[in-house]
């Protein structure tokens, strides 16, 4: 055994120094950051997350935050991370419509083109021709996949576009269900043209395809805004706002579209820009294909946000230290509610916030300096449901400096 | 068993001054560069205070201490350089742990493959005495940190420098995190990764040693037919790993091609050493 010492010692010292690192790099203590309930029941914050970054001797750490306490991904192994960065995981529709469909979802990446009702499932993504083309145009198609809910038979078909347009780009922003088949909210870009300056010039077009899922094909083809007006010098521009929504499957009747009109100016050196000079927005309804003005304020006034809930349309700005909330109900066109929420934190902007809207429920991060604030509203009534702050182990001093040193860039409802 | 760890001595003490001379090269060449960074820091701080007329106590409210990670930034390759020899010298090892049994006059080899044991306690002595002496070196690396920390904090002071957590410290600079993952199982993957490469750098050795010319040929094509069988649900039209599967599905088969490709390699090689390779 005395001649084999070198063999079990280098052994015995491989082991013991190895195994003390990951021993002692598992169970070291490294700052307890957690979502701490100031008012309201705690529950609700339950499915929150608020991922970010914290420092450390100059060292960038990513964490999450929540309802368990602080996951530190330096202690996350390769594994584990590569299955932590999926986008569904983060979205509690797309998490439960993988979990509840996993051959149905397999390879569906295009998050706006899910619908979901009692009866079916339908995933809806453009696709080009995929030729090679000198002028960056080409042919798209809708292919739609659906799954019937009762039956559990998938249906899979390619839907050709009506017309023989030639268009650079077109993807999907939202799909509902019609009478008369699916609902597909498409917009098309055409060939972008350059300023003098160098900047590109987009002109886009905003299309719902009805979709006939019996006949497989594209029924109707709907232009519902197309910018135009160029050569005039003033432009209008249609879009579709991205407004915190994460119901991306949820059946809705309406769909927000904005419309701004810009004026094509020149500066002093002779290069071409564009100007705001008014804006509007609609309501489209899916049902009667009709837009709509809304009554409520311009399209895109600076400092205010709008999102669609369902039918409604919610509203949100800063007043003062308050946060201000109003609904409208696009049915009716009519504001349904309207409130204002004190903050805690003094001196913020709606730029400065993180939220998003889920089942009635507006959920919102706010940040100023080592404040850390989380809202839960209720939409139907107005109602502060929770309200919360991050908060950290350590000294009075530490503490500070933790919390103002933790970046939050994510803020998500995970179920 | 007990002629599989007899070898695996063997091979040991074959290189064990070998083994000593990289780690004390690194143990030395480490502490210098430590040593000499600490210093010439201070240098350079000494001259900036004289230059803008100032004192080490209001650069330090200025600029704060130095960490030890930094440090190890700064020093760059006086202390990265011993990381590197030792990862060259035992890359060499790995080629010519097989190679040194044919030279010479009387040729090792004849001896080694006398012994009244099986061929393969051979292959996999070799294996795991090249696995222990990278296993070595990494623990080596482990244990000179904090010590390293110490010395750094001896020779500076505690006005100009402070130490580093050595697990932030290995997280926050890549070449130490990729020697030592942040994680045990991280460990187990790369560790067990490289455990195949070595298996497949072994297989050319013995292909080269059964059929010479035409074993060089097999084993310049091995190389990248492993890569690519490795790569194919990278490599099939439509990025399926992307557009189709899941990342758990990915991950599986990646494992599953990896098994494969082991368990290939290790019959491959076994079949060489016990039926090819002649002297």
């Amino acid at each position: 055994m005395k001649k084999y010492w070198l063999s079990i010692g280098l052994s015995v010292f491989i082991a013991a120094s190895i195994g003390t690192y990951y021993i002692g790099a598992a169970t070291r203590e490294l700052p307890e950051y957690r979502m701490q309930t100031v008012e309201g029941d705690g529950k609700e914050a339950s499915h929150l997350f608020l991922e970010g970054s914290v420092s450390r001797d100059k060292m960038i750490d990513q964490i999450k935050i929540g309802d368990g306490g602080t996951a530190y991904e330096s202690r996350m192994s390769t594994i584990g991370k590569m299955f932590d960065s999926e986008y569904a995981d983060r979205n509690p529709e797309l998490a439960g419509l993988i979990k509840d469909h996993k051959g149905f979802m397999r390879g569906k990446k295009s998050y706006n083109g899910f619908y979901k009702d009692e009866r079916q499932l339908v995933y809806a993504v453009t696709k080009s021709d995929g030729k090679t083309s000198d002028d960056g145009l080409h042919r798209y198609s809708l292919a739609v996949s659906a799954l019937d809910l009762k039956s559990g038979k998938e249906k899979q078909f390619k839907a050709a576009m009506l017309g023989k347009q030639r268009y650079a780009s077109m993807y999907v922003i939202d799909v509902q269900s019609g009478e008369d088949g699916i609902k597909v909210l498409v917009q098309l870009d055409k060939k972008p043209e350059v300023y003098k300056n160098g900047n590109y010039r987009f002109e886009s077009e905003l299309h719902v395809l009805t979709v006939n899922m019996d006949k497989e094909g594209i029924s109707d083809d709907q232009t519902i805004g197309a910018d135009s007006g160029a050569d005039s010098g003033k432009m209008e521009r249609y879009s579709v706002p991205y407004g915190g929504g994460i119901e991306l499957a949820s059946p809705s009747s309406y769909a927000l579209v904005y419309k701004t009109v810009v004026k094509i100016a020149k500066d002093q050196d002779g290069n071409e820009m564009e100007q705001q000079v008014g804006s509007e927005i609609f309501a489209y309804d899916y049902a009667n294909g009709k837009l709509t003005p809304i009554l409520a304020g311009s399209g895109s006034d600076s400092g205010v946000y709008r999102s669609l809930a369902g039918n409604a349309m919610i509203t949100m700005a800063m007043k003062g230290n308050a946060l201000s909330i109003g609904k409208l109900e696009l049915a009716k066109n009519k504001e349904s509610l309207q409130f204002e929420i004190p903050m805690s934190l003094k001196n913020i902007t709606i730029d400065n916030t993180q939220f998003f809207i889920y089942q009635s429920k507006l959920y919102m991060y706010v940040h100023a300096g080592a404040d850390h604030e989380i809202l839960v509203v209720s939409l139907t009534d107005g109602k502060v449901l929770y309200q919360g702050k991050a908060t950290v182990d350590g000294t009075a001093d530490e503490q500070k400096e933790r919390l103002t040193g933790l970046n939050v860039y994510g803020f998500y409802f995970a179920s | 068993m007990n002629r599989y760890l007899k070898l695996v001595h063997w091979e040991i003490m074959r290189f064990w001054k070998l083994l000593a001379a990289l780690a004390i090269v690194t143990i030395v060449l480490q502490c210098v560069g430590i040593i000499y960074e600490t210093q010439r820091y201070t240098s350079q701080v000494e001259d900036q205070v004289q230059m803008n007329n100032s004192t080490i106590t209001a650069f330090v409210q200025q600029n704060g201490k130095l960490s030890f990670s930094e440090a190890l930034e700064r020093a760059g390759l006086s202390f990265f350089a011993s990381i590197a020899l030792c990862i060259g010298g035992l890359a060499l090892y790995v080629f010519f742990i097989w190679y040194k049994e044919w030279f010479g006059k009387n040729m090792f080899i004849y001896r080694l493959l006398m012994i009244p044991t099986a061929r393969r306690n051979i292959y996999f002595a070799k294996l795991t005495a090249i696995l222990l002496f990278v296993l070595s070196l990494v623990a080596l690396q482990l244990v000179l940190l904090p010590l390293e920390n110490g010395l750094y904090l001896l020779v500076g002071g505690d006005v100009l420098f402070k130490s580093s957590s050595i697990v932030d410290l290995i997280a926050g600079n890549r070449i130490l995190m990729f020697l030592i993952p942040p994680t045990f199982a991280d460990f187990v993957i790369y560790y067990g990764f490289g455990a195949i490469v070595v298996l497949i750098a072994f297989t050319a050795v013995l292909l080269e040693r059964s059929y010479k010319l035409r074993g060089v040929l097999a084993a310049i094509l091995y190389l990248p037919a492993v890569a690519v069988f490795m790569m194919i649900p990278f490599l099939i039209p439509g990025n399926v790993t992307e557009t189709y599967l899941y990342p758990a599905e990915s991950f599986g088969i990646e494992i599953a091609l990896g098994v494969i490709v082991t368990a290939f390699t290790v019959w491959l090689g076994l079949h060489l050493i016990t039926k090819k390779v002649t002297v």
